[in-house]
This record gives C-alpha cells, structure tokens and sequence, in this order.
C-alpha cells in the first residue's frame, strides 16, 4: 500500500520536474539568451533567421503578389465593362499588409490610388475621385515617381471638375482648371529632381 | 474413538458379535444420509445429542480426508482470488477469512505450471506494464532536469570535432550585399510616369514583381549555398 502510495505521489512530481524543466528551457532558448550577456536585444524566435529589414523578404513578396493578382482581376473585369467590380478589385490593394517601411508598399497603394482615381473619374465620381487621391498625396512619405502620378491624376480629376462646371458656373470651371495646372506643376516638381538623380546615378561608373 | 472403545466403556452396548439388528441398519442409514448431507454442505439438525454430533464430524473428517473434496466453482473462483491477492498484495481480500500459508513448490515443480502460478505471472506482468509509465516519466523528468542544469550544447567543443558538419551548415542569414536584394524605391525601375499612362499600374506591378522576385531568388540561393573560402 505504501509502495503504491508512493509511486502515487511522485509520478505527478516527476511530470511537473519534467514540464517545468521543459518550459525553462524553451523560454531560454526563446529569449536568445546571449552569453556575454548583451542587453536590450530584442527577443526572437528560435525558428527566425536574422532578417535585414531592409532584404527582400518572402512577407514582401507574398503582398506584391496579392496586388499583382487583384490588379489583374480589375483587368479581366474592365475587360466585360463591369467598371464598380474591377474599382473594388483596386481597392483591395490599398488594405494589403506590406512589410512596415517597405518603400514598394507605398508605392504600390499610390500607383493603385492613381488608378482607382482615373476609373472613378471615368464613372463621374469626382468627389470621390478626389478623396481617393489626396488621401494618398497625404499619406506618402517621400518623394517618388508615384506620388508625382499621383498628383498628375489629381490634375484629371479637376480637369474633369471644370468641364462639368463650364456650362453652368464659368467661374468655378476656371478655378478648377487653375486647381489642375496647380497639381501638374506640383507633379513636375516632384519628378524633375528625382529625374535629374536618376540621370546621374545611371551616368555614374 | 472406536467401536472397541464404546464397547469397552458402555457395558449396555450390544455384542460386537452379534447381527446386526434392523434398528441398528436403520440408525447407520440415518447417520450415513447425515454424513452425506454436511458434506454437501447442508447444515447439521438442530437438536442433536452431543455424543452423535461428534460422531458425526468425525465421520466427516474421515470421508473427506479420504477422497478428493470437488469445491464448486464459485467458491473455487473466491479462494484464489484471496490466495493472489495476499500473495502479490500482501493483504487479505476485504471479508475473506485469513488463510494458512501455502507452500512454495520448489523451482523444479514450476515445469508443471498450475492455473494459480500462471495467474500469479500474470498479475506481476500486469502490475509491472502499470508501473512502466511511471518509470518512464521519472526518467525523463531526471534527464529534463539533467539536461537543463548541463546545458551540453553550451559546452565548448572539443577541437576539430563536427567540423565537417560545421561546414555544411548553412550560413547564418547576413545583410545583402547587393542592392538588387533590398527592399527598396520602385522609381527608378520606372522613371517618370507619362500621364497617358498614369492609369496602367498593373503594367508597373508586374514589372516590379519580376523585377524583385529575382533579387529575391538570388538571395535565397546565396543563402542556400555555403560560404565561400576566402
């Protein structure tokens, strides 16, 4: 009775020693635990390479491939005339999760902003149009190509503005093409610096 | 206590001589279905005269020693069922009257292996079978608490030891070298964007998809592939 009373009590013992030994060792590996004992260092899991933030990663390309995918949905919709479905298409894009800082993520939601903005221009949702692109314009972080795109279909848009006004409201249609002239000349200024450095890193040796 | 002895010690007993008389036939009939009865297991008579009922667990005394006893079979059952468990348990069976030792044949008579004993193995074996996971899991525990407090991967290697498998080891993952290997501005896979072709961003996307998807195989067979002698 005693015998059995007793393997009754320490086999629990023994697993509990056994789990908690496991769990101690797993949270020391876990934890990167470094010997020379360097602070601050970030934790990371066992199963994580050290990723540079700045390589090329599989995250990175699984979210281009997903825009490359709903750009081409657009396609094939534009194609058979369904303008709102291929618009939705485009709008998937701008909620895909890209890598934080990635500068392909933000080029990606403007260039897909810049479309978005010129199929809404051709269905007459200006406004919306407008929103779409300034919403981008606002949200961009440097200067690039795209945001200069951007700026460039902010032009259509009022373009597009001032021709329904110029029957109606003669006034507002010019204000709305000086809105536009404004938004081209904002778009050359973005570009033409970073043109000029494009040329020179290819002219370089 | 014989006949001899009654006879010698009662005068008023008949001759051991003499025939025997129809009621004395009469009274051995009635004694032997008696005897029969109790060994069958039917209960003596209530009123009975003390010198008859000794003679009659004598008389059962004397048949049972001296033919088999056939015990029934839920009886049989019980009885060593109680034998196994004071013998592996080392105590009674609740409600089971303690019973006398039984002897242990000697190692020669096991070739000849009784239901008992093979019972007996069988119930060891199966007590050991409960044990083992227990066994198992206080071993592993010990070793978990060994392994934790030992830590043999921190240990320094001896020299030249598991070089060959150091070496085949892939590299631990480095920062890009290259710039085709980054995460970096799509402008210059570009340039300026006409405006007649502001629009057509599944073009540009499918560009720069390429265009990253072979810095991004590059880098995994550069990684892949093992370090380079200097």
């Amino acid at each position: 009775m005693s015998r059995r009373l007793l393997i009754a009590l320490s086999a629990p013992l023994c697993l509990g020693l056994l789990g908690l030994a496991i769990t101690a060792c797993g949270t020391r590996e876990d934890a990167g635990e470094d010997p020379a004992g360097a602070p601050d260092k970030p934790e990371r899991r066992v199963t994580e390479l050290t990723e540079p933030r700045e390589a090329l990663s599989q995250e990175l390309m699984l979210a281009l491939a997903l825009a490359q995918n709903h750009h081409h949905k657009a396609d094939v919709y534009l194609a058979d005339a369904r303008v709102e479905e291929a618009m939705a298409e485009v709008r998937q894009i701008l909620h895909i999760r890209f890598p934080e800082g990635s500068p392909e993520g933000e080029d990606v939601k403007l260039d897909a902003r810049a479309r978005l903005g010129k199929l809404l221009v051709t269905q007459g949702e200006l406004d919306e149009a407008m929103a779409v692109v300034d919403a981008g314009i606002s949200s961009a972080s440097r200067p690039s190509f795209f945001l200069g795109n951007l700026h460039t279909v902010r032009g259509e848009v009022w373009e597009a503005r001032a021709a329904t006004l110029e029957e109606e409201d003669p006034d507002a249609a010019r204000q709305a093409r000086r809105e536009a002239l404004l938004s081209y000349e904002r778009a050359i200024e973005i570009e033409k610096p970073l043109q000029e450095e494009l040329m020179r890193r290819r002219k370089a040796p | 206590m014989s006949r001899d002895d009654e006879h010698d010690g009662r005068p008023d007993q008949p001759d051991e001589d003499a025939p025997v008389t129809p009621a004395e036939r009469a009274r051995a009939e009635a004694f032997g279905r008696l005897v029969d009865g109790l060994l069958a297991g039917e209960p003596l008579p209530p009123a009975m005269d003390s010198d008859a009922r000794a003679l009659i667990e004598t008389a059962t005394v004397v048949v049972a020693s001296s033919r088999p006893m056939e015990l029934g079979e839920e009886r049989t059952r019980r009885l060593v069922d109680s034998a196994l468990e004071a013998a592996v348990l080392g105590r009674p069976r609740a409600g089971a009257r303690p019973l006398t030792p039984v002897p242990v044949p000697e190692r020669e008579e096991f070739s000849e292996r009784s239901a008992t004993d093979l019972r007996v193995r069988r119930r060891r074996r199966d007590r050991a079978a409960r044990a083992l996971p227990w066994v198992v899991a206080s071993v592993a525990a010990v070793a978990a608490v060994v392994l934790f407090i030992v830590r043999p991967n921190e240990q320094p290697s001896e020299p030249g030891a598991d070089e060959a498998e150091i070496a085949s080891a892939p590299p631990a993952a480095e920062a890009p070298t290259e710039p085709v290997h980054t995460s970096r501005p799509a402008d210059p896979l570009f340039g300026p964007i006409p405006r007649g072709e502001a629009g057509r961003a599944r073009e540009r996307i499918d560009l720069l998809f390429a265009d990253r998807m072979a810095g991004y195989r590059d880098l995994q067979f550069r990684r892949a592939l093992p370090e380079e002698e200097p």
